[in-house]
């Protein structure tokens, strides 16, 4: 069954306010082999952005999804936000949008993303045993090579699990922008690691152009 | 140091006996397990077990408490996760908190937020001093600051009721940095017809070595008129927020903005346009609703900065009635039409900007009861499907002796993605509590797709 009878021939499209969420032909990504990703360059005048009320507070967020149309099966991102904020703080004209379709899964954000969340703070919040810093010392991501960094140095053993989050900012907001290492949502359920090794150093990677999360944990001498 | 850890055991189980010893208590107890069946193989089974909870609740002569104790995520250990105790002695309260949010303050604006404090530990006294006021006191510890809170509500004269809050927090001298806050609010009720109220804070940050109390911009003021004339009544305010005002424990939703919320009989108007005020007024937009018995409507102009500067294309507009009936299966329907802006050529739907149409309604049959909903827009939602798409929703519960079901259903079709979702519950009652066993995640808009996961709840009351 589609939608008014909507059909997409195979491809990958995107979907943002500029089309109404509904894409054609002209919003196609395309493949960048030195990326190794699809990717699409949208004008950030053409964004418009839906006031959040975030319990009263105003968030304006422009939401997009990708979808990838194939016979074997839709694989279909979830919405993913680009923050106003963030845009006109940085004077950002053009907007680039990628898809790893090897990594996405369907209703999740995961290997979609945009060049807009490297421009702003995100915060790796968790409870890894000691304090939980879910609320104050959270790790602030430092940028290398178009990669987020956190590094948590503690002795873990393999087997530890532990809950954590993204935080867009130091104090969460705005919730709608909060990444679980699946989707961006105000209520989504921790996301959970558990370590492979004995590590008294993990460091966390997010990148964030295809909202991708992986860990390496340090050999311990 | 095994003498020390013994005689603090002893105390503590000797305390325990004592106070259970001798009042007579009633309570619950809810215990929730919860497995999660894994997505990789190699996943520890032990681990799928995410969530313990037990939450004992407790209220005797004198005193009420609660604890939770949660499996800790990190090392899998049980331990007390929150509580809460209060001791009533006379006309004074006194509870203890433990990682708890309950710092908060009643005046018209709600200025301190137990959702911005966060959560802490420490004492509040409650005092009710009868003819002398009421009085709380906070004495608590924020992620290592010592935080202050004192709210005396003076006794009522004359009609006119009085409070003042005062607040700081402090850290130590590698945080010389603190914050203080003090309010006084107001409610003069002497004339049924016209009732001002008002408030006025003032809250800042300062550096303890310079203590310059530099107070300049940093005040806020509320105050409006109320008042009831027979059928007719009014509500009129006005927020205005100084620069320099710091919101660091204040509600996020304090704003500025003029109010004016007027009634008569069964019809009501409230309109709320919300600015910024400065030497340039900027006008954000005005918010009106209009409210005729099971009628509402609702239109929102959007101002870019001034009344001329009016945008169209981000105003909005709703319609909204709903009705009980006496017929057959359906009790109760609504009908909802939502549109932002207007479209220059209405013919193809596709590339309307926002809109919605929502239908929603109750049932009842053969002993079964639930409600539906149909949702066809762009977007579907503005908090959980950001898309194109039409949402089909379905529940339906039925008690039978001491068993009660529910279970519940959700399709989401978009252009060409499919979001299916269920969750199911059946609980039993016993003679002193019950027990839930559930397949799924009963929060739709959490969770779009279905969740594998299976637990129980069981809740005894003694």
């Amino acid at each position: 069954m589609n939608l008014l009878g909507i059909t997409l021939d195979p491809g990958i499209y995107l979907g943002y306010s500029k089309n109404n969420n509904v894409p054609d032909i002209e919003d196609q990504l395309t493949y960048d082999e030195s990326l190794g990703l699809y990717k699409i360059t949208i004008n950030a005048s053409d964004l418009t952005y839906s006031e959040i009320d975030e319990e009263g507070t105003k968030y304006y967020l422009s939401y997009y999804k990708i979808f990838h149309v194939k016979d074997d099966g839709n694989v279909v991102s979830s919405s993913i936000p680009i923050w106003k904020d963030i845009v006109e703080a940085n004077n950002i004209e053009t907007i680039t949008i990628y898809a790893d379709t090897k990594k996405m899964k369907d209703g999740k954000a995961v290997g979609v993303g945009d060049d807009t969340k490297l421009l702003q703070d995100w915060y790796f919040a968790g409870d890894w045993g000691g304090k939980p810093t879910w609320e104050e010392d959270a790790v602030k991501f430092q940028e290398e090579d178009g990669i987020l960094i956190a590094k948590v140095q503690k002795d873990f053993n393999a087997g530890d699990t532990f809950e954590y989050k993204i935080k867009p900012s130091d104090n969460w907001r705005p919730w709608s922008m909060i990444f679980n290492a699946e989707i961006y949502s105000r209520d989504s359920s921790n996301a959970v690691y558990t370590l492979k090794s004995d590590t008294d150093e993990l460091t966390v990677h997010f990148d964030p152009k295809i909202s991708f999360v992986w860990f390496v944990e340090s050999e311990v001498n | 140091m095994k003498a020390k850890k013994l005689l603090l055991i002893s105390l503590i189980v000797f305390s325990v006996t004592l106070f259970f010893g001798s009042v007579d208590l009633g309570g619950s107890v809810e215990f929730n397990l919860n497995f999660e069946f894994p997505e990789e193989e190699d996943s520890n089974f032990y681990s799928n077990f995410n969530k313990a909870d037990l939450y004992f609740k407790f209220f005797g002569d004198g005193l009420r408490g609660e604890f939770n104790l949660n499996k800790d995520s990190y090392d899998n250990k049980l331990r007390v996760s929150s509580s809460e105790f209060t001791f009533n002695l006379n006309n004074v309260d006194l509870t203890t908190y433990w990682n708890r949010k309950s710092v908060s303050t009643d005046d018209w604006l709600k200025i301190v937020n137990n959702e911005k404090v966060g959560e802490i530990n420490g004492i509040k006294v409650y005092s009710d001093l009868d003819k002398f006021g009421k009085l709380n006191f906070y004495a608590v510890d924020k992620n290592g600051y010592f935080f202050n809170l004192l709210h005396y509500r003076l006794p009522e004269f004359a009609k006119i009721n009085t409070s003042i809050l005062y607040l700081k927090d402090y850290k130590n001298m590698r945080t010389p940095k603190y914050n203080e806050l003090m309010g006084f609010d107001f409610d003069i009720g002497i004339f049924e017809a016209i009732k001002p109220y008002g408030e006025v804070v003032f809250s800042y940050q300062q550096d303890i070595r310079e203590a310059s109390y530099n107070i300049d911009n940093n005040y806020l003021l509320f105050g409006g008129v109320r008042g009831k004339v027979g059928d007719f009544s009014y509500n009129f305010n006005t927020t205005y927020i100084a620069d320099k005002f710091y919101k660091g424990y204040s509600p996020d939703s304090l704003e500025e903005n003029i109010f004016l919320d007027t009634s008569y009989k069964n019809v009501r108007l409230t309109n709320k346009l919300e600015l910024n005020f400065g030497e340039d007024n900027y006008i954000d937009r005005l918010r009106t609703n209009l409210y005729i018995n099971n009628f509402e409507l609702y239109v929102s102009p959007d101002f870019e900065g001034s009344f001329s500067d009016f945008n169209l294309d981000g105003s909005e507009m709703s319609v909204t009635y709903s009705h009980n009936l006496s017929i057959p299966f359906f009790t109760w329907y609504k009908i909802s039409l939502y549109k932002q802006g207007w479209e220059d050529d209405w013919t193809d739907i596709k590339h309307y900007k926002p809109f919605r149409i929502y239908l929603e309604g109750n049932y009842k049959a053969l002993g079964f009861s639930g409600n539906m909903k149909y949702i066809f827009g762009n977007p579907v939602s503005d908090e959980f499907f950001q898309a194109f798409g039409e949402l089909y929703y379905i529940d339906v519960s039925r008690n039978f002796n001491k068993f009660s079901v529910m279970g519940k259903l959700q399709y989401i079709q978009g252009i060409v993605e499919k979001r299916f979702t269920a969750y199911a519950e059946v609980g039993y009652n016993l003679p002193n509590g019950n027990i839930k066993f559930y397949v799924g995640d009963g929060d739709f808009e959490k969770t779009l797709q279905f969740e594998r996961q299976i637990g129980v709840t069981t809740t005894f009351y003694f």
